[in-house]
């Protein structure tokens, strides 16, 4: 199990390392030039040139790509361009609503397409779960963006309950969280419709059924362990896309997350703060992965690591 | 029953008296743009300057009717052709408790002078030789007559020496900084010492809210007091609400058509004169704007120092295919338009004008760039035409022209000796009149060289509480908060 660990660990390095590198030349290849970014239409050769110089720019891409990875060894992610400010705390000011409205707005999907599968599944092929599957398929392809004005507008301005946007109290993470939460809800109450179908079919749920147990101790105790590999492998991806940043809806309730931090990064050339965020991003995608690959062996003790 | 609502009701009347509280009066600003910075001698983003405009001053102010007005210098005057004196106001201190002195205004200059060379402000105060401390009094001293110094000086904030202003911005402004989450929001205090009185708030804040329609919605439910950039087809539906008033206020910021007169069909005169014949303005502001805005018929804003006013240039295409054909191009011609989606109008405008050239035989073909790209070309003069909106912030010709149209400038890839001496000597004539006679002639001449095509001045528009009063817009949008209050 160590050894496993340590080898996943270097690997993850590798990942990391790789996915940076890759944006760090990709940016620097795109047309635009940060540097005429900074100084707008009015610009003299002569500004532009001590500009680049300033920005470290005038340095050949290689020793550029050199300094970099030696400042991320040290933990130093740079200036950004744009905003003048330290790159890392730029990045950690805006990380913690990520998180919060990741886990939140998780949190939620799990909450009904738990509720939704289960009762769906349960009652396969009733009108009830014909309902459900219409509705969660619909909420799953509207746009996002449409539906999280829809819900503004009924929520705010209509009924006056909840603030339209921004941050700072709970109320404020309502209105965001749900609407990013409708998506992955209508992937997750198809996962367990089929999931609990197929466990309530198996032998030992005919068998502890058999013993006289009730249904709620057969379903949470016998049937909802065993169908939740697919489940945890579809948490980790989504989430991992969750804490990536959800810029429509970010962009929607002016959510201060990275995900529309790491947009804007992108249009103004803001070469330091991509690369950050990409960090953050690769790293939370290897932390979710082994983190799911852990609970496997936990959730079927057949999987060994050696 | 009784005794589970009594916890719920109280905590619930407790929650609503908390955020009752708070402070006497806040100010909530949803602005149009981004904060891409806090210092003053880095940037000139519209943003950036309103918050400057706030937390600093400089030693004179441009008022909104266009007068200068004293501000940390209380009287000046001008030594020589090459020498101003300023008398500084005494009595005044920082946000952190200095006091304001001469070696300030001195520090400040040196700081701009070599830590701004990469403003895009710094070609405006390059002209500035040396700043010393004569008897308490400021003496600056030009390279060269400078007619405009007054101008430029009041783009210059006043900045302790000490404090290192980048992190911790320090003025002497109505309000003090508190703090800043880039591309969240910026907050600040009313600083009760401001030497022109306390403001009439306690707290600003700005709030960043990018998507329209949700700013909009945050100020009909009383989130914000006010935000900036409300679309006229919004201007009307917000009015109509008893809560709700609207400001369409006159702008120095003026639409332009660029054209790039050094190589390809455009290094014609004939043919530029022909794109602007082919132009309806008045239809681009009443159909594309709502009206927020009017037919420019000069080379700058009016209100702007130089202007003049030239007459509409006519609506007239068939005089347009006639210089078509008598610059050979009885065929047509293909022109590229550069923009960049800076404004939620620009894409519809320069569809607008794609669709008007077609008319009269010039094929256009839309290029729409993200901002690094599109200025990237524009700086290498990779383009035919272009559509750009920028405001003279000084409210002087000179900024604008000289840094466009100079032949050393080479952002229109327009060279004309005569501009260029015109352009030279209206920067080193003091003389208000004497400049207004080189600016006279500066405009017919580019009226008719045409190396751009000046299509409208914007009106602003934006939409406050009805209990904000004292919100006045400048003509070159650096408001200031001071005299603002909340009823």
């Amino acid at each position: 199990m160590f050894r496993y660990l340590v080898r996943r660990v270097l690997l993850s390095i590798l990942i990391v390392w790789g996915a940076v590198t890759i944006v760090f030349f990709i940016l620097r290849i795109l047309p635009g030039d940060p540097v005429a970014l900074l100084l707008g239409s009015t610009a003299t050769e002569e500004m532009v040139n001590v500009a680049r110089e300033h920005m470290g720019l005038d340095q050949p891409l290689i020793s550029q790509y050199i300094i970099f990875l030696r400042q991320i060894m040290t933990g130093d992610f740079g200036h950004s361009f744009y905003f003048r400010v330290d790159t890392s705390s730029l990045i950690m000011q805006r990380y913690p609503w990520t998180l919060q409205l990741a886990f939140v707005s998780l949190a939620f999907a799990l909450l009904m397409g738990l509720i939704l599968g289960l009762v769906s599944g349960l009652r396969a092929n009733s009108w009830i779960d014909k309902l459900i599957n219409g509705l969660t398929l619909v909420l799953q392809n509207l746009p996002n963006f449409w539906v999280g004005l829809m819900l503004m507008r009924l929520f705010s301005s209509i009924l006056g309950l909840l603030p339209t946007s921004g941050s700072g109290t709970p109320a404020h993470l309502i209105l965001p969280a749900f609407s990013l939460s409708l998506g992955l809800t209508g992937l997750l109450t198809r996962l367990v419709r089929s999931g609990i179908i197929e466990v309530m079919s198996m032998d030992y749920i005919r068998t502890a059924k058999a013993k006289g147990l009730s249904n709620s101790v057969v379903i949470f105790r016998h049937a909802f362990k065993n169908m939740f590999i697919p489940i945890v492998t579809m948490i980790g991806l989504q989430l991992g896309s969750l804490l990536g940043g959800a810029v429509v809806t970010e962009t929607v309730f002016a959510w201060p997350g990275v995900g529309r931090l790491f947009v804007d990064a992108v249009l103004n050339r803001d070469y330091s703060v991509v690369q950050a965020t990409t960090v953050l991003v690769a790293v939370t995608f290897v932390v979710l992965n082994l983190i799911v690959d852990l609970i496997y062996a936990y959730l079927d003790p057949r999987i060994k690591y050696n | 029953m009784g005794k589970v609502w009594k916890p719920i009701v109280l905590f619930l009347a407790l929650m609503l008296m908390a955020s009752a509280v708070g402070y006497a009066s806040e100010l909530v600003i949803s602005y149009e743009q981004s904060f891409t910075s806090l210092d003053p001698h880095k940037s000139a983003e519209r943003s950036v300057l309103v918050f400057a405009r706030n937390v600093y001053d400089s030693l004179l102010s441009l008022e909104p009717d266009g007068s200068f007005a004293p501000g940390l210098a209380t009287s000046w005057e001008v030594v020589d052709d090459l020498t101003w004196r300023f008398t500084l106001r005494q009595g005044v201190v920082f946000h952190n408790g200095a006091a304001f002195t001469a070696e300030d205004v001195v520090y400040t200059f040196e700081r701009f002078l070599t830590e701004g060379k990469s403003s895009p402000l710094y070609p405006m105060v390059e002209v500035i030789d040396k700043v010393e401390v004569d008897n308490g009094d400021i003496v600056i001293t030009t390279k060269n007559p400078h007619g405009p110094l007054l101008a430029t000086l009041t783009m210059v904030f006043i900045v302790p020496r000490d404090v290192d202003i980048s992190n911790q911005p320090v003025g002497t402004g109505p309000f003090a900084f508190v703090s800043w989450n880039p591309g969240d929001e910026l907050v600040l205090v009313a600083n009760e010492q401001f030497w022109r009185g306390a403001p009439k708030v306690d707290r600003v804040v700005f709030r960043e809210i990018p998507e329209l329609s949700t700013r909009l919605a945050a100020l009909e439910q009383g989130e914000i007091d006010i935000a900036f950039g409300v679309p006229a087809e919004d201007a009307a539906r917000l009015n109509a609400k008893s809560d709700l008033f609207t400001i369409n206020a006159d702008s120095f910021r003026i639409r332009w058509l660029w054209m790039n007169s050094q190589s390809g069909p455009l290094s014609d005169v004939r043919v530029r004169q022909a794109v602007r014949y082919t132009i309806d303005r008045e239809a681009i502001v009443e159909f594309i704007m709502g009206g927020l805005g009017a037919p420019l018929d000069s080379v700058v804003a009016p209100g702007v120092v130089g202007y003049r006013s030239m007459g509409l240039w006519p609506y007239d295409p068939d005089k347009a295919v006639q210089l078509l054909q008598d610059a050979g191009y009885a065929a047509g011609l293909t022109l590229g338009l550069d923009f960049s989606e800076s404004d939620p109008k620009q894409l519809e405008i320069a569809q607008t004008i794609a669709s008007m050239l077609e008319e009269v035989g010039i094929k256009v073909e839309l290029q729409r760039k993200d901002r690094a790209v599109w200025l990237e070309d524009l700086l290498a003069l990779n383009w035919n035409l272009n559509l750009f909106s920028n405001a003279s912030l000084t409210g002087d010709a000179d900024a604008q022209l000289r840094r466009l149209f100079h032949t050393n400038a080479r952002r229109m890839g327009y060279s004309n000796p005569t501009l260029d001496d015109l352009l030279d000597k209206s920067a080193v004539v003091a003389d208000p009149k004497a400049r207004q006679d080189i600016f006279d002639q500066i405009v017919e001449l580019m009226w008719e060289e045409s190396p751009s095509e000046w299509l409208f001045v914007h009106q602003e528009s934006l939409a406050l509480r009805d209990n904000v009063k004292g919100f006045v817009f400048p003509p070159n949008g650096m408001f200031s908060l001071h005299g603002v209050s909340i009823e």
